[in-house]
């Protein structure tokens, strides 16, 4: 019966094995491998296809359904019988395949071990579909919508996703279907097929729901940013939706929201309210809101009329709070104009810049909030005082500086000095030389130490205290935080972290393995975020 | 000994064997008679593990009936379904492999060429052919599913001769369903009618034939068991069963042969329905 039935189906399989060899002769004896190699793929996935739905074939074409039925046989035996020799050619004809492929060095459109497991996954589905398709077609179609078609969506909803991870998922999940023919093969017999059709496709369309149903379940939720808020929450968002996870409870925005300023003791975070523009590139300030970060409860504070945003600056270092108030400074590209919008107890003040104002460039704001608001903006390469009349003063020249409070320091040619931001700038300490930054990278929360270096010597100031300690560092930071007394340092090499956690000039190092390559890393009072995709992780600073 | 306990087969809600109960000894030949759609097909098929039973069961010599024990029946089915691709030695080479041949030349005088096509032999060929594969491996339950009808008179006297020298020398169990008595008269020595999936007479042949009359009359008589009258001008022709003579104390009766017998009965089932 085996070997009746491994001729049958070389015989049966003839016209595509004759079509593959003639495609061969093609890549050999012509330069046209780029369009042939796949062609040689495709109709290898068709012989596969074709080889598990034609196992009940010849009983249909040779009217022995009965006769095969009668045979003193279990079904499961039947299956196998039939099974085994169709495993036995397929196997053949996909190792052929593969040393052809090695040896002849064949472009393809997939790697051989991802084509290895589409092809067996073709041969498995198309099984599923013996009995219940009499027209090949009709099954080689359905073989490529449940697992090229379940590739494309998983691709589609997570485009992060690596090919060879989508084929190996598509192929695991659509073994059920072979498994659920199996299983209703138990109790076939001689009754026209359309009783089994009865049983096989409901159970094929509610299998294939509830694939469908658990691809866009866990797909990732495409997330653009994450922010890790000073006790630990995360916030993420993406163009068209946001999210924030306190306690056990996961709240959920529509919209793109973005971190502002996070109240000091950490009971609300201000951000901003984005939506889409079109693409998902653009996105429009939509409002000014407020999330409790005890409750999850968003409130709209201020909508954005047309042109108006907020000055620029780090998620999460962008306005300042002062008794409850939180000033944050916005301007609007069209009209040319800027105004310091006050918050206090939900209650929101317009306070407009008189005169003309624009600046694309700002990267930091300090508020002086008296009776009359005054700011002194970054700007690179300018610090500049703005007052309410609009009249500008320029205080600095820097390329770069750190920000603490109301303190900042700044680099420039002659060396670093230390400023308290008043109505103008009070220099507390110049260091003269030729000192450098060290980048934060990732910014979020401003940090009361900063890195500098000279020489390749390291130092820690603390813009607070005024005090500085040399570093005894391998190599450059990839960023810091102070909070408090103690500074915490992260060290990166490809994605291993070491952090050191300094407290008066003390270290001590803890090695840090993520377990993947972030694609984004924040920073808080709190700890390190890494994200990529749909995974996230958090290292704890021992504070 | 086959035992078929409150057997049913449903297609979807139709039911076509209905909690039937039955039992047949070793050795008995049994026609299988009723009308289109009665359920004898179906009875076969579930007989022969074909068809999965809705509910009940079938035992045969007690045991439940599987895979294993459909190594013990040869079956023809009405379609007389073979692998019409295969040639006469390879039907022969898998049916031998499957079912054992202990039995080989079990038809005497039929003979096929090894190398002709199942595909290229007339039905009633086949069916001849099928019997002496199905006989070859020596079963001890024969079920024949109305086939008999195909063959020529040669065949079919070959055929029954078979089945006769095999009843007799290796006491096999042979049910053959059939709406016509005609063409195997004188091999069941039981008949059982089928009606909507149920048993509505189960009797052997000879008290059949005994207790099956015909009678005229001006009207029909309220104490005769009448299954089927039809009338004639101002006389009807009336067919009663059971007919007890003791009973019913009828003038003249006629006894009639099988066919006519069961050509009464299915007639009866149509007048009724």
């Amino acid at each position: 019966m085996l070997a009746t039935e491994t001729r049958r189906i070389f015989k049966d399989g003839a016209i595509i094995f004759v079509v593959m060899a003639a495609i061969f002769a093609g890549i050999i004896f012509t330069d046209r491998d780029a369009y042939l190699a796949p062609a040689l793929e495709i109709f290898l996935l068709l012989y596969a296809s074709f080889a598990g739905w034609s196992m009940f074939e010849r009983e249909r074409q040779e009217n022995a359904s009965e006769y095969m039925l009668s045979l003193p046989l279990s079904r499961g035996r039947l299956l196998l019988l039939k099974f085994l020799p169709r495993l036995l050619i397929v196997s053949l004809t996909l190792l052929a395949y593969l040393r052809l492929h090695q040896s002849w060095q064949l472009p393809s459109f997939l790697p051989p071990t991802d084509f290895s497991l589409l092809f067996s996954g073709f041969f498995l589905l198309s099984i599923a579909f013996s009995l219940s398709l009499k027209n090949f077609i009709s099954a080689f179609f359905l073989t490529c919508l449940l697992s090229i078609g379940q590739i494309l969506l998983i691709k589609f909803l997570d485009p992060g996703r690596e090919t060879g991870q989508a084929i190996l998922q598509a192929n695991v999940t659509v073994l059920v279907f072979p498994l659920f023919f199996l299983v209703l093969f138990r109790n076939y017999d001689i009754r026209p097929v359309s009783h089994f059709n009865k049983k096989f496709f409901p159970g094929l369309l509610l299998l294939g729901g509830l694939i469908v149903g658990a691809i866009f379940f866990s797909a990732p939720a495409d997330w653009k940013n994450l922010t890790l808020t000073s006790r630990g929450l995360i916030m993420k968002n993406s163009c068209q939706r946001s999210e924030i996870t306190i306690g056990r409870t996961r709240h959920r925005f529509q919209g793109c929201l973005t971190a502002l300023r996070e109240t000091a003791d950490g009971g609300a975070m201000y951000s901003l309210l984005q939506e889409p523009v079109g693409s998902e590139a653009a996105c429009r300030n939509r409002s000014l809101v407020g999330i409790d970060l005890k409750t999850g409860a968003i409130k709209t504070l201020f909508q954005f009329a047309e042109g108006w945003a907020v000055a620029g600056g780090y998620g999460g270092e962008i306005g300042a709070i002062r008794n409850g108030t939180y000033s944050v400074l916005l301007q609007n590209s069209l009209l040319k104009k800027a105004m310091l919008l006050q918050v206090h107890d939900g209650k929101v003040r317009k306070i407009p810049i008189a005169g003309d104002f624009y600046d694309d460039k700002i990267s930091y704001v300090f508020y002086l909030i008296g009776d009359s608001p005054q700011f002194v903006i970054f700007s690179e390469p300018r610090l500049y005082r703005l007052d309410s009349s609009g009249r500008v003063e320029e205080l600095a020249a820097s390329k770069s500086l750190n920000v603490w409070q109301d303190k900042a320091l700044v680099f420039d040619s002659s060396g670093m000095s230390l400023y308290r931001v008043g109505q103008g700038l009070t220099l507390l300490r110049k260091w003269p030389g030729k000192y450098k930054k060290i980048l934060r990278r990732i910014s979020g929360y401003e940090s009361r130490g900063a890195i500098y270096h000279t020489d390749r010597s390291y130092f820690w100031l603390d813009m607070e205290r005024q005090k500085e300690i040399k570093l005894e560092l391998k190599s450059t930071p990839y960023s810091y935080q102070q909070s408090g007394d103690i500074f915490n340092v992260v060290l990166a090499k490809g994605s291993s972290y070491t952090m050191l956690a300094i407290r008066s000039g003390r270290p001590s190092e803890t090695m840090w393995e993520p377990g993947f390559q972030p694609q984004g890393i924040r920073i808080s009072p709190y700890g390190v975020l890494v994200f990529r995709e749909q995974r996230h992780k958090v290292y704890p600073f021992k504070n | 000994m086959i035992t078929i306990d409150r057997l049913s087969v449903r297609f979807g809600r139709a039911k076509a064997v209905d909690r039937l109960n039955w039992q047949i000894g070793r050795g008995e030949s049994i026609l299988l008679a009723g009308a289109n759609g009665a359920g004898k097909t179906t009875l076969l098929r579930a007989m022969a593990g074909v068809l999965k039973a809705s509910d009940g069961s079938i035992r045969y010599d007690g045991k439940k009936a599987d895979h294993r024990s459909r190594k013990r029946i040869a079956y023809i089915p009405a379609s007389i379904s073979l692998y019409d691709g295969m040639t006469v030695k390879e039907a022969a080479r898998i049916h031998g492999h499957f079912f054992g041949q202990s039995a080989a030349g079990a038809i005497s005088g039929i003979a096929f060429p090894p190398r002709q096509k199942i595909a290229s032999m007339s039905k009633g060929e086949k069916t001849i052919f099928f019997l002496s594969l199905a006989l070859a491996a020596g079963p001890d339950y024969l079920f024949v599913d109305d086939v008999v009808h195909f063959l020529d008179p040669h065949l079919r006297e070959v055929f029954l001769t078979s089945i006769l020298r095999l009843i007799e020398e290796k006491q096999l169990t042979v049910i053959m369903a059939s709406q016509s008595a005609f063409e195997i008269e004188g091999i069941p020595e039981r008949v059982m009618i089928m009606e909507k999936g149920k048993i509505i007479l189960d009797e052997s042949v000879d008290r059949l034939k005994q207790k099956f009359v015909k009678f005229y009359g001006e009207s029909i008589p309220d104490h005769v068991p009448v299954v089927f009258s039809r009338q004639w001008q101002n006389t009807w022709e009336m067919y009663a069963y059971p007919y007890l003579p003791e009973v019913h104390r009828l003038g003249s009766v006629e006894h009639l042969t099988l066919t006519e017998i069961l050509r009464a009965f299915i007639g009866g089932e149509y007048a009724r329905h």
